[in-house]
């Protein structure tokens, strides 16, 4: 069987056979320049995870996790250097293990959300917490400094809340009144706790002061937080909301509490362990209720950029499959990428269908996508969820690269969708000239011949015609016949008149009709569904093919068969002789394929030596 | 006799006038269309109609379509069709109605005036008139795929092919330098081994002999 490719773009339609699976398939794919992109459908049906080749989804996700590793480890010691500490000072042991336990609950929820979410700072902020509280748990210990140290952290935990209510859930400070309010909260819990605890204590109207304005900016970073939390409850759509409303009133409640707690229960009178049992419970919740707010707010894991870029590198993948794995890369369920059409002069969808810009609309972030300089499209996302547009933007240079390689490649389709069109007008060009002369063969000198004819056979036929006269114009008439015979043929063999009266069948017809061979068609088409290039090939492949048939091939019999196959005309010939034809032979049926080429049919030989040829060309009706 | 004449090419269609008429025919009307051809016949109820099948406006096989309306309109009335190409299936359309009265016949027959009015006159009685060339192409399909046409010896396949075309026993006899008698001979053999019943009537017998050859070679390899 011999299998011309007759052309690289139809041919390559039914190839996608080895896009499945395999690392290796993946990695080779990098050469093969000459496939075509992924159909999104591809793409859509596999969950990115799964289409990442394992061996690239290493880099940054396994090195932060041996980073987290070590920090948990160095919280087991310092909570164990702690509790050792604390063995020389047996009467407040229990409180030392306490702060610990506490200590290793913030630690390792802070490190569960860095684990979850590594570009959001929430993580690092529970950790950070974790440590401020250590420190405040120093104290417990006995050892003099570190009494010291502990007491200027004491309220240290109280602002690390507070910053963590602001951050959630991106991990970053939004808006003026948010950096203000942290800001004045470790001002209030550290700075003028330092002031209070350094203050000599021969001086107490200076640590009145100090406390006084510790006690003031406080109330003023409650009210104001309160406010802050209030406004992005209202601006929250229903799903954040029912994360967002627990932890917001857990987390106010738990400052306001840990912050009155001491002066209460000094006020009815009660033992200051009970005091500190309670803070110790209060806090240890923030850090789970953190980390319950990042674990069911909907948050998955998110992903890293190398295997996405990698990804993306490999499969040019676009359209709908992108958006979404950089929606599971970022962790943003609501990530859109949009494309900018220059013909548009807007943003469209991978469709093409126009979108509406979110560009600058609340809680949005926005992220152009440039290529040299030149808009290429935009990812637009939760600016509540993701807080640093740093990956964002990261992600749409990645994807810049994929936009601008997809352009490339839908330019290159363009130009040679237009080559294709060229070649098709080409044969067009040449059919219709085919079809000129004939009819100017046919209307101009063929009639003329007719007539010639007819005034020689007059003058034969005249009765003043000596008898010599006579004999020669007849004889003239005769050779004026053989002429137009003559002309006939090459008019037929041009395009015959039967394709053009009739259409393809009845030119067959007349085709089979006139072989020197046994020879049966069996039609079954329908003539005025196929176009006249695909009509006129057909017919120069069917009459190549027959002479062939009966001059080389020492046939006996002949088959033709035409049949409507889907979209495809099909015809079918086949003979009983010798057998062993090769496309290779000949410039007769060579010339031929390429216009099967042109017009994105097939053909296929099939002649084994001594048996007999069969010649199937398969070509677009349309 | 009263003649229509269908043809665009004005020359041709001139001196098919002119010829017709000095052979003693009455051309009452010419048509350059199909259409005008037709309006012209139902006026003039003629008693030969003579067109081509390329005709405006699609230069396709309008001729032919109209000839074959024409037969089934008024059957009475004979047509004549020409081509600058023959081909069997346009032979086998006329044929299908089963009538004499037809001539299917290449446009450079016209020449050859002697034999074309006298087809002309044939089919106007009645008679057909194919042109060789389709008849050529009849005997050759059916002496490959008819066992009775195969089993005809050359010189019977020479008469056989004269009659399809329409000829009488003397125009044989003297194509093929034969006595008339040796032609009868030959025809009744023929129609021994054909099988065909020997009909009085000259152009049915004709006819028998044309649709015979065109089912013949119908039969499947």
């Amino acid at each position: 069987m011999i299998e011309p490719n007759t052309s690289g773009g139809h041919a390559s339609t039914d190839g996608a056979g080895p896009r499945d699976n395999t690392v290796m398939t993946e990695v080779q794919m990098l050469g093969d320049t000459g496939e075509p992109p992924p159909m999104p459908e591809d793409v859509r049906t596999r969950p990115l995870a799964r289409s990442i080749p394992k061996r690239l989804r290493t880099g940054r996700g396994g090195s932060l996790r041996m980073a987290l590793i070590v920090i948990a480890m160095c919280a087991v010691l310092l909570g164990l250097v702690q509790i050792a500490v604390g063995l020389g000072n047996p009467t407040l042991l229990w409180a030392v293990l306490f702060f610990t336990a506490v200590f290793w609950i913030w630690v390792a929820s802070g490190l569960l959300a860095w684990w979850r979410r590594p570009d959001n700072a929430l993580g690092a902020l529970i950790l950070f917490g974790g440590i401020a509280l250590y420190l405040a748990g120093l104290g417990n210990t006995g050892v003099v400094p570190l009494v010291t140290v502990s007491a200027v952290f004491a309220t240290a935990p109280l602002a690390v809340t507070v910053h963590l209510l602001h951050a959630f859930p991106s991990g970053r400070l939004r808006g003026r009144l948010s950096l203000l309010t942290v800001g004045l909260g470790y001002v209030a819990s550290v700075g003028l706790q330092f002031v209070r605890v350094v203050v000599p204590t021969d001086a107490p109207v200076a640590f009145q002061i100090a406390t006084l304005a510790q006690q003031a900016m406080g109330i003023s970073v409650m009210i104001m937080t309160s406010i802050v939390l209030t406004q992005r409850l209202l601006a929250a759509d229903r799903r954040h909301r029912r994360v967002l409303l627990p932890l917001f009133g857990y987390g106010t409640i738990a400052v306001l509490l840990l912050a009155v707690t001491g002066p209460l229960v000094r006020a009815l009178g009660l033992d200051a362990n009970v005091a500190g049992t309670i803070q110790l419970l209060l806090s240890a919740g923030i850090p789970i209720a953190f980390l319950l707010g990042v674990l069911l707010g909907g948050f998955t894991r998110t992903g890293e950029l190398e295997p996405l870029s990698a990804w993306l590198g490999l499969r040019g993948a676009t359209g709908p499959a992108v958006g979404r794995a950089l929606a599971r890369t970022l962790g943003d369920d609501s990530l859109r990428v949009v494309y900018w059409s220059e013909q548009a002069g807007e943003y469209v969808d991978e469709l093409g269908i126009p979108v509406i810009s979110e560009e600058g609309a609340l809680d949005r972030g926005w992220s152009e996508i440039r290529v040299e300089n030149r808009l290429v499209g935009a990812i637009s996302y939760d600016a509540r969820i993701i807080g640093d547009p740093a990956p964002v933007t990261r992600a749409g240079d990645v994807l810049a690269i994929a936009v601008d390689r997809e352009r490339l490649t839908a330019q290159l389709l363009a130009s040679n969708e237009a080559l294709m069109l060229s070649r098709v007008r080409l044969i067009e060009a040449a059919d219709r000239e085919r079809a000129r002369i004939a009819q100017d063969l046919h209307d101009g000198i063929q009639v003329q011949l007719v007539l010639l004819a007819l005034a020689a056979q007059t003058i034969a036929n005249s009765p003043e015609a000596t008898p010599r006269t006579s004999d020669a114009s007849a004889e003239l008439r005769r050779g004026i016949d053989e002429a137009a015979a003559d002309l006939r043929r090459l008019v037929h063999n041009v395009l015959p008149s039967s394709l053009t009266e009739r259409g393809l069948t009845a030119a067959t017809e007349d085709l089979v009709d006139r072989l020197s061979i046994p020879a049966s068609l069996d039609a079954e088409i329908d003539d005025s569904s196929i176009s006249a290039t695909t009509t006129h090939t057909a017919y120069f492949i069917l009459a190549e093919a027959l002479t062939n048939a009966v001059k080389h091939s020492g046939a006996s019999s002949v088959r033709v068969r035409l049949s409507r196959e889907g979209e495809n005309l099909r015809i079918d010939i086949r003979d009983n002789g010798v057998g062993g034809v090769s496309l290779n032979q000949g410039a007769g049926l060579r010339g031929l394929i390429d216009r099967v080429d042109v017009l994105g049919g097939r053909l296929t030989v099939d002649s084994p030596r001594d048996h007999g040829t069969r010649l199937i060309v398969d070509l677009p009706c349309v | 006799m009263r003649v229509i004449i269908g043809e665009d090419e004005v020359l041709l269609r001139e001196g098919l006038r002119h010829l017709l008429t000095s052979d003693g025919f009455e051309v009452v009307a010419v048509a350059a269309d199909a259409e005008s051809l037709e309006r012209a016949v139902a006026i003039h109820l003629p008693d030969l109609v003579i067109t081509d099948i390329r005709m405006p406006p699609t230069h396709t096989d309008e001729g032919l379509l109209a000839a074959l309306r024409m037969r089934a309109r008024h059957p009475s009335i004979p047509v004549v069709v020409l081509s600058q190409h023959v081909q069997r299936r346009y032979a086998t359309e006329l044929l299908d109605q089963n009538r004499g009265g037809f001539g299917y016949l290449l446009k450079q027959r016209i020449a050859d005036v002697t034999t074309f009015t006298a087809d002309l006159r044939r089919v106007a009685a009645g008679g057909t008139a194919l042109d060789p060339e389709v008849v050529s192409v009849l005997l050759a399909r059916a002496t490959r795929a008819s066992e009775p046409v195969g089993s005809l010896t050359p010189r019977q396949r020479e008469v056989l092919a004269l009659m399809a075309e329409g000829r009488s026993n003397a125009r044989i006899a003297s194509t093929l330098f034969l006595s008339e008698k040796a032609v009868v001979q030959h025809t009744s053999n023929i129609y021994e081994a054909l099988g065909l019943p020997v009909d009085a009537d000259d152009h049915r017998r004709v006819l028998a002999v044309i649709r015979f050859l065109a089912s013949a070679g119908d039969e499947r390899l």
